[in-house]
């Protein structure tokens, strides 16, 4: 499975530095292991093929989330947030 | 305690714990488990209410015309995910539990997008959808928007090409139902639908769709993996000069150039034909597709014999097609058969 720093086929507008803060701080959050939360983001955008793919998510802050800067990882993770409250 | 401490670092005994299937069945259970009400309970119809009320009439019909294909789509879609369980569990595929396993998961995930649309259309969009309400299967017809354009013909194609490869078909049956539908309808439509919603949401951001889209995009890329990695399988066996196999690569190809027709119909139907007033751009669109097919056709399957010159080609007959084409008759036509159907139905 791809790391979410290593993962490739788009525009990313976020360092690596400041994806593993916020995978941190939201592992913190969900009382997860900063690993499997890295991990479970990464599938979201390429679905096990190291190349962003998700159309969905990768174009979808569309100026609409300022909290993600429009970076498909921190999109992604905002997904992934969501997804384990339901 | 952190749930990963305790995570097998084994096999579970039959289960092919190593397979890519398995982890796409791992994978839907962590992430594809959402639940559709408790999205809708979370985010809330308001806001998005909100900003449909303030849409323009020519916006709403683009919104409307873009999700008829969606709900229609997904709902044909359940309805065939009981053929490729049907289909995987098939010696030509032998019998992978692993698969069957994945294409459980998959049924659930359609049923589950076509409650989110059926729920979203029914609470936000409805003023546009005055037929909606009958079920196909229950004397009903397709929304008559997705009947006017190439996604509803691609919708009924489908279902044939998944009944034929689920009853008695062989890998070359297969490889056309799986084409048509993981690389046609979720590969290319799909996610040129999400492109489109992403234009869309600029001008009118309807919030929870976008969140809805977001959940159902990922569940799709696991469908798109899963339908790439089949017909790989098949492929190689027809390299490996196994007879039964033989026409697999012939048959991804044609189905993939007969259903970029119906995909650019009805790209130019959800922009073009009517003035495209939030903004999409058919040209991007088009663009955007052509690049996804060639990520999949021969970026990933690398099909022998295939010339991009011949998709490209059937793409722009159906563009010039598509702008001869009368939408606005055909939508009034099946409105007519709608409204039969309906007071049939209430009789």
């Amino acid at each position: 499975m791809t790391k979410l720093t290593d993962i490739e086929g788009t525009d990313f507008t976020a360092s690596d530095e400041e994806i593993e803060a916020a995978v941190e701080d939201a592992a913190a959050d969900l009382g997860m292991a900063p690993e499997r939360v890295s991990e479970e983001v990464a599938y979201i955008l390429d679905s096990g093929s190291g190349r962003v793919n998700n159309e969905g998510v990768a174009g979808a802050a569309v100026g609409s989330n300022a909290d993600t800067h429009d970076d498909p990882r921190l999109e992604a993770l905002d997904v992934f947030k969501l997804r384990q409250e339901l | 305690m952190d749930a990963s401490d305790s995570t097998p670092e084994s096999g579970a005994g039959r289960i092919d714990t190593d397979s890519t299937y398995y982890e796409l069945y791992q994978k839907s259970v962590e992430l594809g488990t959402w639940d559709a009400e408790k999205l809708v309970e979370k985010v809330g119809f308001e806001e998005d209410r909100e900003v449909w009320e303030s849409l323009a009439d020519d916006e709403k019909e683009q919104w409307a015309r873009v999700i008829s294909y969606f709900i229609d789509g997904e709902h044909a879609v359940a309805q065939d995910a009981r053929r490729i369980m049907t289909t995987v569990s098939t010696p030509w595929f032998d019998r992978s539990i692993e698969k069957e396993m994945f294409a459980s998961a998959l049924a659930l995930e359609e049923a589950k997008h076509t409650q989110f649309f059926d729920l979203y259309l029914s609470n936000v969009m409805i003023d546009k959808f005055p037929q909606y309400e009958l079920d196909t299967r229950r004397g009903g017809v397709q929304i008559p928007r997705t009947d006017a354009c190439g996604a509803g013909k691609m919708f009924d194609r489908q279902g044939t090409l998944q009944a034929q490869a689920a009853h008695g078909g062989d890998p070359v049956d297969i490889a056309r139902a799986a084409t048509n539908y993981h690389i046609g309808v979720e590969g290319i439509l799909a996610r040129g639908g999400y492109f489109a919603k992403n234009r869309m949401m600029q001008e009118a951001p309807l919030t929870l769709l976008n969140k809805g889209f977001q959940f159902i995009s990922t569940d799709e890329g696991r469908h798109i993996t899963f339908g790439l990695e089949l017909l790989e399988e098949l492929i190689e066996k027809e390299r490996q000069g196994v007879p039964e196999y033989q026409g697999v690569q012939n048959a991804i190809w044609e189905q993939a150039v007969e259903d970029i027709g119906y995909i650019t119909d009805t790209g130019y139907f959800i922009t073009g034909d009517i003035g495209d007033p939030l903004g999409v751009d058919f040209d991007d669109l088009v663009n955007r597709g052509a690049r996804l097919a060639g990520d999949m056709l021969f970026d990933t399957l690398d099909i022998d014999n295939a010339q991009p010159r011949d998709y490209m080609q059937a793409a722009a007959d159906a563009m010039e097609e598509a702008r001869d084409n009368d939408y606005g008759e055909v939508i009034e036509k099946y409105d007519h058969i709608y409204e039969q159907k309906k007071q049939a139905a209430g009789d």
